[in-house]
Parts: C-alpha cells; structure tokens; sequence
C-alpha cells in the first residue's frame, strides 16, 4: 500500500513538472520572403524653347535642369531605358542626361527615339533619391519653326538578376 | 497510526504538494502563427516597404507570487539585410516596445503581475535594398516566460 502511493506521488510530481516545464515557453513560426523590388520615379514637367542662335553657328540648345529622378532596386545589374512614343519633328533632338547612382554608369546625354535605349546601367541593390536629370532640345535650322509639342518620355527599370 | 489515518495523511501530502505544483504554474501560450511576409514593394529612391503583422496574441496565464518577464529569440540568425521586430501589447508590467528579434533572448515584457489575456504580437519585417532578393524561409520565434521575484 505504501509503495503504491509513493509511486501515485512521483507521477504526479513528474507529471506537474512536466507541465510546469512545457508551460514556460511558447513558440510561433515566421516565414518570410523578400521578391524582386525595382522601382523608378522622375520628377519635373520640363519645359524647352529654342528661340536664338549665335550668328554663323546652329541654332543655341535648350537646357533643362533641375529635374530628378530616383531609383530602389534589390537586383543586380539593372539598367533604366528611355524612349518617347512618337519621333521628334524632323531637324530636332531631345535627349536626357540621368546622372547615375552610386556604382552605376550613366550613358550621358544620350538622343531618345521611339526604341527604348539605356541611359544608365549596372544598378545594384540600392535606393538612391533625387538624382539629377537634365534635358536638352537641339534643332538643326533646316528644322524650320515648330509648333510647340509634347513628348512623354517612359523611363523603364530592367534586367536586373 | 491507523491506516486510515495514513491514508488522510499521505492524502493531505499530496494536496499539498499538488497546491505548491499549482502556485508555481505559469505559463504563456500563443495564438497561432502569423501569415507569411512578403516584402514586393518600394518608393523609389526608398528602402523597401516594411510587411507589418498583427494578427496574433499572446497570454500569460495564472502568474502567482513574483513578477514575470517574457523574453523572446529567433533559431537562427536572420539574413543579411533584413531585420524582424516583435512588439508585444501588454495589460501587466510593460511592454520593451519594438524590438529586434536575434538568436540572444531579449525582454519584450516585464513585470508581469496579473494575468495577461489575448495581447498583440506584432511582427514587423523590414529589408534595405542590399538584401538583395531572399526566398521564402522561416524562423521559429520562441516566447520564454521567466518568474522575476
């Protein structure tokens, strides 16, 4: 008789510590994931007039400054593309000069088409803000006198790995 | 002694030491595991977005004499670039706020006096942008609950 409840005891002492032991902590999984990011943004609504020249040379280029644009990718090797929708009047050429992120080359001013062309490349893995970006309009004098138009130009992010 | 009197005896043992068992019973259970987070988005020129998790709660049960504290860790070291906070609401004692969660436990809640009853864990996953890309894998995030005199 004494044995059995000796050994009633010690299970419900093991079993109490069991319990007490188990109690004390309590777990939660996490699963996580971190996808392919590549993000670009401009700001500014540039404005360019060619309205003089300098006697004997060509028409004076527009300028514009003052522009920005900024970029977060988690990739490596991403390039940003330029391109408008539709060709520029005869005798005139805009182009954009993107001034390149840490680690990034920029193509300089580089003339924009309707094919898509790089204007920076071999971004990696960064997040950089208000970078510069100026354009600039160039007419030949055979390009006459043009109506004032607008162009959207589509920066995209790509190729990225 | 009678045996009937050492069965009353052994009886009032075993009350006993099953009320000592019950006093030092504490004990902290959690509500489930939060959904997956997934970091897919950013501003440009900003890290990417932070994935926030909320949806999970917490409860110490049957704290008796003394203070507790809950202390949380992960298994295994997070990587390179990314970060994952846990925050702890509480109704007892205070809550450490938002904290980084490492392999080496950290408090999240002290003193703890009285029970603690479906609180919010909240998960908040944050990456720069050299973490690069990172698949989907998992840590085990353990809640300890330690008595403080």
């Amino acid at each position: 008789m004494k044995t059995v409840s000796f050994l009633s005891i010690s299970t419900l002492v093991a079993m109490a510590a069991a319990s007490f032991a188990s109690a004390q902590t309590a777990t939660q999984t996490v699963t996580f994931q971190v996808s392919a990011i590549n993000q670009i943004a401009v700001t500014g609504a540039p404005s360019l007039v060619i309205n003089t020249a300098v006697a004997g040379s060509p028409l004076t280029s527009a300028t514009s400054a003052g522009n920005t644009w900024s970029v977060t990718t988690n990739q490596s090797g991403a390039s940003i593309t330029a391109s408008i929708p539709s060709a520029m009047p005869a005798g005139l050429t805009l182009s954009a000069n993107l001034v390149a992120p840490a680690g990034a080359t920029s193509t300089g001013l580089t003339a924009l088409g309707t094919t898509a062309v790089n204007v920076v490349t071999g971004i990696t893995k960064l997040s950089a803000a208000s970078l510069g970006l100026t354009y600039q309009l160039d007419a030949t004098a055979a390009a006459g006198v043009v109506a004032s138009g607008t162009r959207v130009v589509t920066y995209t992010i790509t190729g990225g790995v | 002694m009678t045996a009937t009197a050492r069965r009353i005896r052994c009886a009032v043992a075993v009350t006993g030491l099953l009320v000592v068992v019950a006093e030092a019973q504490a004990q902290i259970t959690v509500s489930g595991s939060p959904s997956t987070m997934k970091i897919s988005a950013a501003t440009a020129g900003s890290a990417p977005l932070a994935v926030t998790r909320a949806g999970t709660k917490y409860t110490v049960q049957q704290p008796t004499s003394g203070h507790y504290t809950v202390t949380a860790n992960i298994n295994a070291p997070m990587p390179a670039g990314v970060t994952l906070t846990i925050a702890l609401a509480t109704s007892s004692g205070a809550s450490s706020g938002t904290v980084t969660l490492g392999t080496t436990p950290q408090n999240v809640v002290t003193g703890i006096a009285t029970k603690v009853t479906n609180r919010a864990i909240t998960y908040t996953l944050n990456a720069t942008a050299s973490a690069g890309v990172v698949p989907i894998q998992t840590r085990s995030v353990t809640l300890t609950l330690i008595n403080t005199p």
